[in-house]
């Protein structure tokens, strides 16, 4: 599914040279953003993103089952398939599935 | 009326859904495209209450418009030359507005002294003919008549409120609106003292709750009968006498002897009346229904009248309004320091009273 595409700066990013409104596949974005975001970042669904940065830092097993809890929660709540997810190594966490 | 953030929201999906060019779009809720038509549904929404709020106070001059107005009269601003009255009017975006440069908030505020105002239109029969008796509200009373535009306000002193000093403040305020109104239009601004109200209560209560000295109670419960009194009866009550006494006690709850549970109800009741409300002897027979120790509270009789006019020396005397269901005050409030509560309490006993 197509969406806009912005970078880091919240910037609409250059596609083949056309920058204004250029389309792109968007899912990567959409789950990048789910994980990014905390909750009430978006007015229209105020208990919509996971806060990831709240997670980082915290080395024992229970936040990280919160995590995958949250996570899983997260994405059957924006409509994600979710077929394995898997968040032990938080530097590479595995999120397979469809919209 | 201003539409919901949803439902603008709900249109602009509608739109796109019929452009086929935009079909391939993301359903997701953290779509960029999404977050677009929020935003922008929350701007026109924005937009749409302040058209609203300006659609009604805008010049059209609606009854509501004449209320903000006179809720916004500043008196004793400093008198320019061209003053009269003690007020400074300037011309300004197309309508007078006081002129508030050099003043700080806490003197505009002060300067306020409208605090209560109803505006109503009703036809012109009723002042050219004053009727001082209260009498039914039919709704077309209020429309559909030839109107005169009828202000009634007040203000408050001491924290109560009280009648707009009529010497010298009314006639401000009346060379204000006849200044802001439209041309030909008929105003006709009241403010009067509060009415007078005389009520007279027959209340059960709970003797457990409720303090009530004995040898009042055949006092009590011979005032109390509706119907004619037989010869002992009659006999027995003018033995009590026209100045009887009851004891002060009386009524005032056991465990608190400070408070009197019916009087509080029948005041708070009168005191949350909003202003121009109307006085309904149902609600503050629920409202009594409610206070503690009260068993059954039946309003034998309601009396009324608008205060005495300064001017005039004969008083209007009191008139029975027992009948009417709900009436409108005189002045738009009832005066509280005069208000008179005949009350008989009666112990809520029958189960013993029939053995």
């Amino acid at each position: 599914m197509k969406d806009f595409i912005i970078d880091e700066d919240l910037l609409i990013v250059e596609i083949n040279g056309e920058k204004d409104f250029a389309l792109k596949e968007a899912d990567q974005q959409n789950l990048e953003h789910l994980l990014l975001t905390q909750k009430g970042s978006y007015k229209e669904f105020p208990i919509l993103g996971v806060g990831i940065k709240k997670y980082i830092n915290s080395p024992d097993a229970t936040s990280r089952l919160k995590l995958e809890n949250e996570i899983d929660k997260q994405l059957s709540y924006d409509n994600f398939h979710v077929k394995t997810l898997d968040v032990n190594d938080l530097k590479n966490i595995q999120i397979d599935g469809n919209y | 009326m201003a539409r919901t953030i949803a439902e603008i929201q709900n249109e602009i999906l509608d739109e796109k859904g019929k452009q086929p060019s935009l079909n391939g779009l993301t359903e997701s809720k953290t779509s960029i495209w999404r977050l677009w038509v929020n935003i922008v549904a929350t701007a026109i929404w924005i937009h749409e209450k302040i058209v609203e709020k300006n659609a009604l106070i805008s010049r059209p001059h609606t009854l509501n418009w004449y209320r903000d107005q006179a809720l916004n009269f500043h008196y004793g601003l400093p008198l320019t030359p061209e003053s009269s009255n003690n007020m400074s009017l300037v011309w300004k975006d197309g309508s007078y507005q006081f002129d508030t440069t050099n003043l700080n908030d806490d003197e505009i505020e002060k300067s306020k002294i409208i605090k209560y105002c109803a505006v109503s239109e009703i036809d012109l029969e009723t002042i050219l003919t004053p009727n001082k008796e209260p009498k039914e509200i039919f709704s077309d009373y209020f429309h559909n008549k030839v109107g005169v535009v009828f202000i009634k306000v007040a203000t408050e002193k001491d924290d109560k409120i009280s009648r707009v000093d009529v010497s010298n403040e009314l006639f401000a305020f009346k060379e204000y609106i006849a200044k802001i109104k439209d041309a030909g239009n008929l105003v006709y601004i009241t403010s009067d003292d509060g009415d007078i109200l005389k009520l007279n209560l027959n209340v059960y209560v709970d003797p457990l709750t409720i303090k009530i000295n004995p040898k009042d109670i055949e006092y009590y419960q011979l005032k109390s009968l509706s119907r004619s009194l037989s010869a002992e009866e009659t006999a027995k009550l003018a033995a009590y006498g026209e100045d009887y006494e009851t004891d002060a006690v009386n009524g005032s709850l056991i465990l608190k002897p400070e408070e009197f549970p019916v009087e509080d109800a029948v005041k708070n009741h009168l005191k949350n009346i909003e202003f121009n409300g109307a006085f309904v002897k149902t609600y503050l027979v629920d409202a009594i229904q409610k206070a503690e120790g009260i068993k059954i509270p039946i309003l034998k009789q309601v009396q009324t009248s608008a205060a005495k006019n300064p001017n005039s020396s004969e008083d209007s005397g009191l008139s029975d309004v027992s009948n009417i269901e709900y009436f409108i005050p005189n002045a738009g409030y009832f005066d509280l320091d005069n208000l008179v509560i005949d009350i008989n309490y009666i112990p809520y006993t029958f189960y013993r009273d029939n053995q």
